[in-house]
C-alpha cells in the first residue's frame, strides 16, 4: 500500500501531542529530576545521587519496602483465588446467565464506587467509638464492653481486604469469559469419565486458564505496587508510617513535603521495578496472542 | 450460549446450581447489608425518616460552627471535567487507533511499540513531573490542566482498545468505501466509525467512569483548593470532624454523587463484562 504519511500524521498528530508532553517529557523530567534537589522553590540543582543514598539510609525505608512486600503479596495471592472461586461459581455452576450476571454485578459494586464514598465507608464502618456498625457487631457477639480502633490498630490489614474487595470484580470477569470458552466436549469426556467436579476444577479449568491466571496477576501486581489512592485515603500511610507503602511514600515525599527531587528518586526505583512487570506482561500477553492466532 | 439449554440441562446440574446461588447470594449479603446501612443514613435524622439530610441541594447547611459551601459549583466542575474528557478522549483515541490500524507511513512499528509499551506504563508515577511540566506552561490549578493530564494519562490504553477493534474490520468494508468515491476522512466517518461502535462505548464506559470519580489527579493538581470538583469537595467535608460526626449528611451526598455513576453501571452492565482487560488500569 501507498505510504500517505500527512494523512496519517494528521489522524496521530492530538495523540502524539498529548503523549509527548504529558508522558514521555514527564518521564525524561523524572530520571533528570531524581537527580537533583528540586524543592518548592524549583531551582534545578544536580546533587548527583545524593537522593538515591537518601533513599537507602532513611531509617523507614526497610519497613516501607517490608510493608509494601505484605501488601502486594497478600492482596494478589488472596485476590487470584477469589477471583477462581467467583468465576467458577458464575460460569461453571451457575448456568442461568442472568442469575451470573446479577451476582457479578454485585461483585461490580466496590469497584464502580467512586475512591472517596469508598474510603469513607470504610472509615464509617470501622469507626473506634461504640457506634460503629464493626464495633456494635464485635461487642454484641464478645460481650466487650470497649470498642475497638480497628483502622488504628490493623491498619494493614484494613487497606488490604478494602483494596482485595475493589479488584475482585476485574479478575473474575476475565477469569469467567475465558472459562466460558472452553470447549464443551472437554467437559463433556470428563463427565462421561466419572470426574467429580472438583476434579474437572483442578484438570480442566485450572490448566485452560494458567495463561490467564498468570497474565491478571501481572497485571494486578503492577496495579497494586502503583495505585495508592486506597491507601491514601483509608489510612494515609498511618498510623506513622504502618501502612505506609512505596509509591505511596514517593507522594508523600514530593506532594506533603514538597521534596520533588527525592520524590522522584523513589519513584524511578519504582519505576525500575514496574519495567520488569511491564516486560513480563508483554511476554504472557504476545504468548497469549499467539496461541489464539493457533487456535483459529 | 449456556443460558439457552435449561430445559435438556440434568437434575444433578440444576441441583448443583441452586446450591451455588445460595452460596453466592451468603457470600454477597455483606455488601448489601453495608452498602444499605450506609447510605439509608442518608434518610434518617435522628432516628426518625425524613429528607433533611438533602436540604444542601438548594441551601447552604450550619453544622455546628462549621458551614457546608454549596454542592452546585463542585457538581458543576464534575460535570463538565467528565463530558469533556470522556468526549475529547474518545475521538482522540479513535483517530489515533484507526491510522495505527488502518494507514501505512514511516515510523509505524516504532509507534506501535511504543502504544504496547505505554498502555501498561503507570502514569501514576509520573505526576511529580507532570506538575512540573504543568506549571511550566502555565496550567497548574486550573481544571483545563487536570483535563489534559486526564486524556494524556488514558489515552494509550484506550488507544490500544480501539486499535484491536479496527483491526478486526475485514479490510475490503473498507476498501469498497474508498472506491465508492470516500476518501479516508469521509470513508472513517461515514463507515469505519460505525463498525467499531462497541469498542467506542467500552472506552467511553471506562474513561466517563474514571473521570467522574478521579481524585488524585485534583488533588495533586490543583493545589488552591480553588476549583472543588465533586471527589475533592466530599474529600474536605469528609475530613471535618463536624461532618463525621454525623453521616446523615454525607452519605445524602455521596449518594447524589453515585447516582450517575449507579445509571451508568446498570445500562452498560453488559458491555463492562465483556469489557476485558481494559479497565485495569487505574487512574
Amino acid at each position: 500500500m501507498r505510504k500517505n504519511n500527512a494523512q496519517a500524521y494528521l489522524f496521530l498528530s492530538p495523540f502524539l501531542i498529548l503523549v509527548t508532553l504529558l508522558y514521555i517529557l514527564p518521564a525524561i523530567l523524572t530520571v533528570v529530576m531524581a537527580f537533583t534537589g528540586l524543592d518548592s522553590s524549583f531551582e534545578w540543582e544536580f546533587e548527583g545521587i545524593k537522593n538515591f543514598r537518601r533513599v537507602f539510609r532513611d531509617p523507614n525505608t526497610p519497613k516501607i519496602i517490608i510493608n509494601t512486600i505484605i501488601y502486594v503479596a497478600t492482596c494478589i495471592s488472596v485476590t487470584m483465588v477469589v477471583d477462581l472461586f467467583f468465576a467458577i461459581m458464575t460460569t461453571h455452576f451457575i448456568k442461568t446467565e442472568s442469575t451470573a450476571s446479577f451476582f457479578k454485578g454485585v461483585l461490580m459494586i466496590p469497584m464502580i464506587t467512586p475512591a472517596v464514598v469508598y474510603s469513607v465507608l470504610w472509615i464509617w464502618l470501622l469507626s473506634s467509638n461504640s457506634g460503629g456498625f464493626l464495633n456494635k457487631i464485635f461487642m454484641g457477639i464478645t460481650g466487650s464492653q470497649t470498642p475497638v480502633n480497628w483502622i488504628a490498630n490493623y491498619p494493614m490489614q484494613v487497606v488490604i481486604i478494602a483494596k482485595i474487595m475493589t479488584s475482585i470484580a476485574f479478575g473474575t470477569i476475565n477469569f469467567s469469559s475465558a472459562i466460558k470458552a472452553i470447549p464443551e466436549n472437554q467437559f463433556k469426556a470428563a463427565r462421561v469419565d466419572g470426574a467429580k467436579e472438583w476434579e474437572i476444577v483442578k484438570s480442566i479449568i485450572i490448566p485452560n486458564l494458567r495463561f490467564h491466571i498468570l497474565f491478571i496477576a501481572l497485571w494486578e501486581t503492577l496495579g497494586l505496587l502503583t495505585d495508592y489512592t486506597t491507601i491514601l485515603l483509608i489510612t494515609d500511610g498511618g498510623p506513622g508510617i504502618a501502612s505506609e507503602v512505596w509509591a505511596l511514600s514517593a507522594y508523600h515525599k514530593a506532594f506533603i513535603s514538597a521534596k520533588y527531587g527525592y520524590g522522584a528518586a523513589i519513584s524511578l526505583l519504582l519505576i525500575a521495578v514496574v519495567l520488569v512487570f511491564m516486560i513480563a506482561i508483554s511476554m504472557v500477553s504476545a504468548h497469549m496472542e499467539r496461541r489464539e492466532a493457533d487456535a483459529r | 450460549m449456556p443460558g439457552k439449554r435449561d430445559e435438556t440441562r440434568p437434575a444433578y446440574e440444576m441441583r448443583k446450581e441452586r446450591i451455588a446461588c445460595v452460596v453466592m447470594l451468603i457470600l454477597c449479603i455483606p455488601i448489601f447489608v453495608i452498602y444499605i446501612s450506609f447510605f439509608s443514613q442518608a434518610f434518617f435524622v435522628d432516628g426518625k425518616p425524613s429528607l433533611s439530610n438533602f436540604r444542601f441541594l438548594y441551601e447552604t447547611i450550619v453544622m455546628g460552627q462549621y458551614t457546608v459551601p454549596a454542592m452546585g459549583p463542585a457538581f458543576r466542575n464534575t460535570v463538565l471535567f467528565t463530558a469533556v474528557v470522556t468526549v475529547t478522549e474518545v475521538i482522540i483515541s479513535c483517530m489515533a487507533g484507526y491510522a495505527l490500524s488502518r494507514m501505512q507511513f514511516t515510523g509505524r512499528s516504532v509507534l506501535q511499540k511504543m502504544l504496547l509499551l505505554l498502555r501498561l506504563f503507570p502514569g501514576v508515577l509520573l505526576l511529580i513531573s507532570i506538575l512540573y511540566v504543568l506549571m511550566y506552561i502555565k496550567l497548574l490549578n486550573t481544571l483545563a490542566g487536570v483535563v489534559l493530564v486526564a486524556i494524556a494519562l488514558r489515552l494509550p490504553g484506550s488507544t490500544f482498545i480501539i486499535r484491536n477493534f479496527f483491526n478486526d474490520i475485514p479490510k475490503d468494508l473498507e476498501n469498497s468505501a474508498l472506491v465508492d468515491g470516500c476518501n479516508r476522512l469521509t470513508a472513517f466517518f461515514q463507515v469505519i466509525i460505525h463498525l467499531v461502535k462497541p469498542g467506542i462505548a467500552s472506552i467511553s464506559m471506562f474513561s466517563f467512569m474514571s473521570a467522574w470519580s478521579n481524585y488524585l489527579l485534583f488533588n495533586t493538581l490543583i493545589l488552591s483548593g480553588r476549583t472543588p470538583v465533586m471527589a475533592t469537595y466530599l474529600r474536605t467535608l469528609s475530613l471535618n470532624d463536624q461532618m463525621i460526626a454525623d453521616y446523615g449528611v454525607f452519605s445524602a451526598m455521596a449518594l447524589i454523587y453515585m447516582l450517575p455513576v449507579l445509571v451508568f453501571f446498570v445500562i452498560s452492565q453488559k458491555s463492562l463484562m465483556k469489557g476485558g482487560f481494559s479497565g485495569g488500569k487505574g487512574i
